[in-house]
């Protein structure tokens, strides 16, 4: 073995410590359509990654690939360094990836409180059906009910909630897990101007501390929130780079002329 | 803000004012709920002093049909599938414990082991069947096409495999005794073992409640609202769906092992479609979701079953029919669903007497 290769090694060794999601050449094709386009990203732990595009540039399908409700058709996906590509997605949500969805998915015949219950028993290991009520979840759902602040009572059935409450219920229901990786799709779309703020404080806590994947069409948003920044245009990556790099950069403008 | 009290104040209630359904036991008030059953529980136990023996007759075979609605309601009810072919796990208990009196014999021993493998084996095929269909990530509605399909094989098998069901005509079953095997056994019948069946219904309704109470039943109900979201969280819904099949397989066929017992004939019809569907038109007006709703709709529909056939001869089942109609459009909780809109009514009557002139203009 060479000095070279020997000093790549390390360096792939050091990058793999604090890289919590690493996907290389993520390909998902529809038939002849290619969604998402030979993708690569490396997210290391405790960064706020946004991904951005015009509409069809393939970020939910990424979502989907890395959440797992879809298999890539190419391509590998490594969590905390282990190859999960073949993971099922229950498997990797109780694994700490959890996700928010852009179009809210809610339990919505049961209480709030009852939702974030059942989110946090899911993270629980394994499938067990002899146990017997843990009370920890309740407390970390009263917790979280506590953090997300919304109006209606912890027993309306969650049907009933307005739009800005649902969309906190399904962030909350995200974290209630204690996620290792948070994938967010869309966190703010729908929201009434007036309850903008009140969730984007919300968020900025809740997210301070986590590793996050953030699909967003808010643009100064976005600009805001995240460490780095990935710009997807019809499944392929055009640009990567921290916030001033990306709004500098002419590509990025390009697409988003073309996409709109 | 404010939150907590609110539920609190749900909870308990107006303090200080009976509810007009409650019963006062041992200076303890009783909540309405825990008051109607206890309604329920003593008409079943004292039904033999007023009942005629027929009707007591009647009763026995509905509390039977019951627990097989319970095993129903924890699939429909509570997991959200829907099965046309519940009926090939009562039928297949039913089978298994006529064959076994009709051709080994009829003592305890025998019985006892009819009622296990009247129950561990349909329970044992309906996790087979939903483990190979579920794992294949079938649909929901696909499921239900499928067990369809299952009811119709099953009645067909038991029509034709004559050598052992007797075909068409029905299986005579010899009178089954109980008691401890080489020492003591006795007919089991009348009002001893219609007092089983209120015993085996109890315990079957408080299994059935233990399981949606617990951790695992709220997966059911996860499940049952939204299963991408459930997949999306951790939980392994092929697994969930797969058990609580099983489970509601087992239950079934041991319904059918106290169907034998009860009524010492079965004929193909038992395991086919049309029972499959009568045990989802029982849950459905008694109230989905609720277990209490099965045991409700079973009996009522019965015995209603039962008293208009025989004034409206064939007419009945159209009169059902309409009956089915206007519950299912006007009360769609089913029973369950009037009796908690009757109690909100009075109670909410009750609480503007209380309070006398309101200004609320929404009361």
């Amino acid at each position: 073995m060479t000095t070279t290769q020997q000093t790549e090694t390390n360096a792939a060794r050091v990058e793999s410590a604090n890289t919590l999601l690493r996907i290389e050449g993520l390909t998902k094709t529809f038939g002849s359509f290619t969604a998402v386009d030979g993708v690569d990203l490396s997210v290391p732990d405790g960064e706020l990654h946004s991904i951005i595009g015009p509409n069809g540039a393939g970020k939910t399908t990424l979502f989907n690939m890395i959440a797992g409700s879809l298999r890539p058709t190419a391509g590998t996906i490594h969590f905390r360094g282990t190859d999960i590509t073949a993971v099922d997605q229950d498997e990797r949500a109780r694994r700490g990836i959890s996700r928010a969805f852009q179009i809210t998915q809610l339990f919505p015949g049961v209480t709030v409180h009852e939702n974030l219950r059942l989110a946090a028993q899911a993270s629980d290991q394994r499938f067990n059906p002899l146990a017997t009520r843990n009370p920890d979840h309740d407390d970390r759902a009263r917790g979280m009910l506590d953090d997300l602040d919304v109006d209606a009572r912890p027993d309306e059935v969650a049907a009933n909630l307005s739009h800005g409450d649902k969309k906190k219920l399904e962030i909350g229901m995200a974290l209630v897990s204690d996620p290792t990786l948070l994938l967010l799709d869309e966190p703010t779309s729908g929201v009434a101007e007036a309850e903008l703020p009140a969730l984007l404080e919300f968020l900025t806590d809740a997210v301070a501390d986590l590793t996050v994947l953030l699909i967003e069409h808010d643009v100064d948003l976005v600009l805001e929130l995240s460490d780095r920044i990935t710009v997807l245009d019809r499944g392929e990556v055009i640009a990567r780079g921290d916030p001033e790099d990306i709004v500098a950069d002419e590509r990025v403008q390009n697409a988003y002329m073309g996409g709109y | 803000m404010g939150g907590d009290e609110s539920t609190t104040e749900r909870a308990v209630g107006a303090p200080g004012v009976a509810s007009p359904l409650s019963v006062s036991v041992a200076g303890r008030e009783l909540s309405g709920t825990t008051a109607l059953a206890a309604l329920g529980v003593g008409f079943l136990l004292f039904a033999p002093a007023i009942l005629a023996d027929y009707l007591i007759q009647i009763l026995t075979l509905s509390l039977i049909f019951a627990l097989f609605a319970i095993s129903v309601d924890l699939l429909w009810g509570y997991t959200g599938i829907l099965t046309f072919g519940h009926a090939v796990f009562l039928g297949g208990g039913a089978y298994l414990m006529g064959t076994l009196l009709e051709a080994v014999g009829t003592g305890p021993a025998i019985v006892y082991a009819g009622l296990a493998a009247g129950t561990v084996l349909p329970g044992l095929l309906g996790l087979v069947v939903a483990g190979v269909l579920f794992s294949r990530g079938i649909s929901e509605d696909y499921f239900t096409i499928i067990t369809l399909a299952l009811a119709i094989i099953a009645e067909q098998i038991a029509v034709s495999w004559s050598s052992v069901t007797n075909g068409a005509n029905g299986l005579l079953v010899p009178p089954a005794r109980v008691g401890i095997p080489g020492v003591v056994a006795t007919e089991l019948t009348g009002v001893p073992f219609y007092y089983l069946c209120v015993g085996v219904l109890l315990a079957g309704y408080l299994v059935a409640r233990r399981i949606v109470d617990s951790p695992f039943g709220r997966a059911l109900v996860a499940i049952n609202e939204n299963e991408t979201k459930a997949t999306a969280l951790g939980y392994d819904t092929e697994k969930y769906k797969t058990l609580v099949f099983g489970v509601s397989s087992g239950m079934a066929g041991f319904a059918g092992t106290l169907y034998v017992l009860s009524e010492r004939f079965i004929s193909p019809p038992l395991l086919g479609f049309v029972q499959s569907t009568d045990v989802l038109i029982w849950v459905l007006v008694g109230g989905r979701g609720t277990l209490v709703g099965g045991i409700l709709g079973t009996i009522s529909l019965r015995f209603f079953e039962n008293t208009i056939s025989g004034a409206l001869a064939f007419s009945w089942i159209l009169v059902l029919g309409i009956v089915l109609i206007l519950i299912v459009l006007l009360f769609p909780e089913g029973l369950v669903g009037v009796v908690e809109v009757a109690r909100e009514r009075l109670r909410d009557r009750r609480d503007d007497e209380a309070t006398d002139h309101s200004s609320d203009p929404d009361l």
